[in-house]
């Protein structure tokens, strides 16, 4: 295996230029004295001899202003790198704090993130990193714990922050998002800012909470660093020039002095495998956990992460890059009138079409992107109609594949056509369902299984299908971990958690409990789950029930709304013990919350303000601030799908 | 006695407050669809038996989901009448609460089957208010009583069911649990909660089941001797002058343990129908008194008359009813089998037996039975009697009414003529949803008789009425022990076959064959029919046939079931 050691490379690159580097790598030190610094025996030179020149011509031409920002472009992307074994994060944090303390305080810079998943954070992370490089006095914020009150005296504020849903900001924003466009929010005229958009172009408002942060602070009278930029899911790119442009505005274009840290914290595994290398996990075990009267499936699923190198902790993810289902492949080759043969040329290589739209490109649903792209390729005046509109666009891809797509709108398109309009496939994140330290070198999910007839087809989702019908036992499957910093079990296990879960929301629970079994110390625990039926969906009930039984679930509340006439959810439960619930918060309990049901998530938070209300004797606002204190707290944590 | 330790039912019993158990905790209890095993020994007394799907337990346990528990509520109806309405109001709370099929038992029961927990309440509350009750349909006290449902052919037939009910009120349970748990009742007055009282059963009730049938001449449909207590109706010129008294009758027994086995009760005397529940009282509280509380496989009054012996016993029902117990009277069975189609009764109207295979009311691709009898009853003023062989007499209808039924009855093809071995057959529940079976037997007698009828087409005994039971263990709910064909599961798929019980219910059949197959059944049975086909002597029943042609020794009294058996094949 080849493995450089990027940062040493980039490190280099930033202190001397980029000709200096090359002299570096040249000579580099004896290979044991850092593991993270190897080279080929027969080449000690990573790059090819057109690169090199390619190299030579490039910087030959670049001012000191170009290869600063080049330099700064590079640190970043290198890390994203997953064929490149990462440097971890303890090694080299003490020579970080050391040149940052030693030098004196530089330019005041916030960086302040609000996104459901570890990407705000690990942008963040990367950013106030290469910020201290620059010598900024750097922090990092998370919206969900914001002082809103620091924002008038904030004098340079980078903002990441990503959209949830249909153009709605994430659970981990809305405090903030509210404080800005309410009458409190003040007047900004001394903040310089930037907003760093992320957001998934499969959703009609697509980025919409960044575009609305961005018009706020100029309205309130700020002032741009740099524009925004909207990320799609593939943001590393976007998210990297961002930080780099933004970063070197602020520093007026001065050359950076400091080492900089290359490495994203949204995955911070020392595994060589991730988003862009996954591991192949091998399938241990399939079962399927509803009963037979249930009219849906929910999968578990086991892999192996054997050699993997691959650690994760409760709350995590696992990503997972399926490939579509053969037989759509064919009936959309079919219905574009194309060769499953046709020659399609990317970055990888050639390969046949019918390969390519297995492994490269979302078909199993219509996304708004896809749709302007074809608008536009082909000028149809029947999509533009659409297109004008977001509830006819909503109501147009509803329950739609792409075979539908070409059927409704036949046009004439060559193979490279067709591929362009398409969008690159992306990986499916499920919360982990296991521990770690109850089950060693696994891991284990909990997939709902969407099927489903429109338009007289069978339709499937892309990733729960795949391991429900095309993954068998002992085939394995493209793995990586995602970390998740916002759902974590409290760090002393003796604080008593509540948690509550919709339908597969469960999963990160079971990893929970299994957790804090191991654990004498734990506090108590209480479990609110709600799935439709008792006797064919309570998932993972013979579990619950020796948890019980075996008091490490301390209480265990169900909702099954199918049950009754009357349709009873989780935040009916939690109505009823809601003074129960009031004096577990008030004992210091951590409160989750995770689903996948669109309203469970607001419900229960209502739920939850009003048990406050009524049990803490409280009037509406001091609920919410003390709901507010939760959240910032960390106390409050959601994963809400 | 003291020495010996109790069964552990005793201690639920005596600790449940008068049936209370922790059985309302249980049902609110969402994290389980059963309920503690104490609750599920108490719940029995209230008409509920919990059970599960054993079909899908293995399935189950791989879904990781607890096994799919459910309950069965046996409904009591006394005489086995029932009004259509209420016909139609069970069918319903089938429908809306069970799975949706309702079994007629052999004890002239409904029962419901599949009803969840959490639909438990309702379902009993929904039969409570069709006036029935299931109360005591279960469990270590008298159940349901049973009477001939043969009105056409007694004219003492309602005299008798009066009788009946009177039974059933003396004999029923006075614990307020029951309305407390099931009806919500309000206290009345709003005072104190009374302590309950149970004068006759006390708080631990009876040291096992109690079963009281009356059979009524020539019938001997309710199988009288197989009953802890038998009455026997007697008349003189149409008129009922009282009742012959059986004891110590039952079916049950276990297998491996000799000392278990079915026995009939017998004949200690006579009493006036005014004094049928004095001489009811007496022997239910002597049995209260000396039955056997440590062992339940030892329990029953049979086993207490054996242990005590039939003298000492007889002496002390004696000694409460002084002159009221006579000698007994004679009286003559012909047959413990229902006789199917029409029949007019001396009231002038009509009785229509329908035969219902294993009593088993549903619908399936064969048979529309379940909505067929909700037409029915839709269309009937009269009564419904459920009979003791898991049949259905359409009762009361008027002359003019006749051809409606009898175009419904067309209609939905029920007016089948069947075989006389399959119109004599009787089935227990058994697989999937009885927790005691070994093997099938309601699901699967009907594919094992279409097998056997071949034989019997061939040999020409179609018409020949040939008792056939069998159970999916040897408990004896469809009493396999007084077929002349016996079929007790023992494991799946393998059945015991027994051989030479009496065509109207009077004596037990005996062991022939051990743990046969289907086609070791098919292969055994077939060359003594074969015999009997051709060797039977005129009106010769094929029970009393195989022992004058020593397949087996007759059995002569229960204490004697295990013995004197032939060469055991197998």
């Amino acid at each position: 295996m080849v493995i450089y050691s990027t940062s040493f490379m980039v490190s280099n690159l930033h202190e001397q230029g980029y000709f200096r580097t090359l002299a570096l790598a040249l000579t580099l030190p004896d290979k044991n004295s850092n593991p993270y610094c190897r080279m080929t025996d027969n080449s000690l030179l990573p790059l090819s001899t057109e690169q090199i020149r390619l190299l030579s011509e490039l910087s030959g031409s670049l001012t000191p202003k170009q290869i600063n920002w080049i330099s700064g472009y590079f640190a970043g992307l290198s890390a994203q790198d997953m064929k490149v074994q990462l440097v971890s994060e303890s090694t080299l944090t003490p020579s970080l704090q050391n040149d940052s303390g030693s030098t004196q305080k530089g330019k005041s810079l916030t960086i302040l993130y609000g996104s459901r998943t570890g990407n705000g954070e690990g942008i963040g992370k990367q950013a106030q990193k290469n910020a201290i490089a620059l010598g900024f006095d750097a922090k990092l914020k998370n919206m969900e714990t914001y002082k809103n009150n620091d924002l008038k005296n904030e004098t340079n504020l980078l903002i990441i922050v990503s959209t949830h849903g249909e153009g709605e900001p994430p659970f981990q924003a809305k405090t903030f998002h509210d404080f800005l466009f309410s009458k409190r929010a003040p007047k900004l005229d001394n903040v310089n800012f930037s907003v760093l958009a992320l957001g998934d172009s499969s959703y009609l408002k697509f980025c919409q909470t960044g575009i609305e942060v961005d018009n706020r602070f100029e309205e309130l009278g700020a002032k741009r660093i740099t524009a925004r930029v909207d990320c799609d899911v593939d943001f590393q790119d976007s998210a990297l020039l961002w930080v780099t442009d933004s970063l070197l505005q602020l520093n007026d274009n001065k050359t950076i002095t400091q080492q900089t840290e290359t490495k994203y914290g949204y995955s911070e595994t020392t595994s060589t495998f991730g988003k862009h290398n996954p591991f192949q996990a091998q399938v241990l075990e399939k079962t399927f956990l509803h009963g037979r009267d249930s009219n849906r499936q929910t999968l578990h699923i086991e892999l192996s992460l054997e050699n993997s190198g691959l650690t994760y902790e409760p709350g995590d993810s696992l990503g997972i890059l399926a490939s579509n289902p053969p037989e759509l492949v064919e009936s959309l080759i079919q219905t574009v009138n194309l060769s499953p043969n046709d020659k399609i040329i990317s970055e990888t290589g050639e390969r046949t079409l019918s390969e390519t739209l297995l492994k490269n490109y979302e078909l199993t649903h219509i996304t708004p992107d896809v749709l302007n792209r074809y608008a536009k390729l082909t000028d149809n005046n029947e999509i533009k109609e659409i297109l004008k509109s977001q509830d006819r666009v909503k109501e147009f891809i509803y329950g739609k594949d792409l075979v539908d797509l070409f059927t409704h709108f036949p046009e004439k398109l060559s193979a490279n056509q067709f591929i362009s309009l398409l969008r690159p496939v992306q990986p499916r994140l499920y919360s982990i369902s296991s521990s770690p330290q109850a089950y060693a070198d696994e891991v284990h999910l909990t997939v709902g299984v969407v099927k489903y007839k429109n338009d007289d087809r069978n339709k499937t989702g892309l990733c729960s299908v795949f391991l429900s019908d095309r993954i068998e036992e002992s085939d394995t499957v493209p793995v990586f971990i995602e970390k998740n910093n916002n759902f974590r079990l409290p760090q002393n296990p003796e604080i008593p958690i509540i948690m509550v879960g919709a339908g597969t929301g469960i999963a990160p629970y079971r990893a929970f409990v299994q957790h804090r079994e191991l654990d004498e110390k734990r506090g108590k625990s209480w479990l609110i789950f709600g799935n439709r039926h008792s006797e064919s969906e309570f998932l993972y009930q013979l579990e619950w029930q020796r948890h019980l039984h075996e008091n490490s679930l301390s209480r265990l509340d169900v909702a099954f709304s199918r049950d009754y006439s009357e349709k009873v959810y989780v935040q009916n439960r939690i109505q009823e013990q809601g003074k129960l619930l009031f004096d577990w918060l008030e004992n210091g309990a951590h409160f989750y919350v995770c689903g996948d049901m669109k309203k469970m998530a607001h419900d229960v938070h209502e739920t939850l303000l009003n048990a406050v209300r009524k049990h803490g004797g409280l009037k509406q606002e001091a609920a919410e601030e003390y709901v507010l204190n939760l959240q910032q707290q960390h106390r409050y944590q959601t994963d809400v799908y | 006695m003291t020495s010996i330790k109790l069964s552990d039912v005793e201690r639920i019993k005596t600790e449940s407050n008068y049936l209370r158990g922790t059985i309302q905790e249980g049902l609110a209890d969402r994290i389980t669809a059963s309920i503690s095993a104490d609750d599920q020994q108490l719940i029995k007394l209230h008409g509920a038996y919990q059970q599960q799907n054993r079909d899908l337990d293995d399935e189950r346990r791989k879904q990781k989901l607890e096994p799919l528990y459910s309950f069965l509520i046996r409904i009591r109806v006394p005489g086995g009448i029932t009004t259509a309405q209420q016909w139609l109001d069970i069918d319903k709370l089938a429908d809306m609460y069970g799975n949706p099929t309702i079994k007629l038992t052999t004890r002239q029961a409904f029962e419901l089957h599949g009803v969840v927990k959490r639909k438990l309440k309702a379902t009993i509350k929904g039969i409570n208010q069709t006036l029935l009750d299931t109360l005591a349909a279960c469990g270590d006290v008298n159940r349901n009583v049973m009477t001939s449902a043969n009105p056409w052919e007694s004219e003492i037939h309602q005299q008798v069911y009066d009788d009946a009910r009177l039974l059933h009120t003396n004999l029923t349970p006075q614990t307020t649990a029951y309305h407390e748990i099931w009806l919500n009742d309000e206290l009345v007055g709003g005072g104190e909660k009374k302590e309950d009282i149970e004068p006759m059963y006390s708080k631990t009730y009876l040291p096992r089941k109690f079963k009281i049938a009356i059979a009524i001449p020539p019938r001997n449909d309710v199988d009288v001797y197989a009953n802890d207590l038998g009455l026997i109706a007697i008349a003189e010129d149409g008129k009922l002058i009282g009742y012959n008294i059986l004891a110590g009758g039952g079916m049950g027994m276990t297998f491996g343990i000799e000392t278990t086995y079915p026995r009939l009760g017998d004949l200690i005397g006579f009493v006036k129908p005014e004094n049928a529940v004095e001489v009811a009282k007496a022997i239910v509280i002597w049995q209260r008194d000396n039955g056997n509380r440590s062992d339940r496989k030892n329990a029953r009054l049979k086993y207490t008359i054996d242990r005590l012996g039939l003298n000492e016993f007889k002496k002390a029902i004696k000694s409460e009813l002084g002159d009221k117990l006579e000698p007994a009277k004679p009286f003559h069975f012909e047959s413990n089998g229902d006789s199917y189609g029409w029949k007019k009764g001396f009231n002038g109207k009509w009785y229509y037996t329908l035969f219902v295979e294993g009593g088993k009311v549903k619908n399936d691709s064969k048979l529309q039975l379940k909505t067929a009898l909700q037409e029915i009853a839709q269309n009937h003023n009269g009564n419904f009697i459920l009979t003791g062989n898991q049949n259905l007499v359409i009762a009361d209808v008027e002359e003019k009414d006749k051809d409606k039924i009898d175009q419904l009855l067309e209609k939905w093809k029920l007016n089948k003529h069947f075989s006389g071995i399959r119109r004599n057959s009787l089935a227990c529940a058994a697989l999937p949803l009885c927790g005691l079976a070994f093997a099938e037997a309601e699901r699967y007698l009907p594919s094992l008789v279409d097998k056997i009828e071949v034989d019997i087409v061939n040999l020409n005994l179609q018409e020949d009425d040939i008792l056939l039971r069998m159970t999916g263990c040897p408990n004896g709910c469809a009493r396999p022990y007084l077929g002349e064909i016996g079929l007790v599961g023992k494991s799946p798929g393998k059945y015991n076959l027994y051989l030479g019980a009496g065509f109207t219910g009077n004596r037990l059949n005996k062991l022939y064959a051990e743990l046969l197959s289907e086609d070791e059944i098919l292969a055994t049975l077939k060359p003594i029919l074969a015999d009997y086909a051709l060797n039977k002597n005129t009106g010769e029943r094929f029970g009393d046939f195989v022992i004058r042609k020593e397949y087996v020794n007759a059995t002569t009294e229960g204490i004697a079931f295990h013995s004197d058996l032939k060469k055991i094949s197998k």
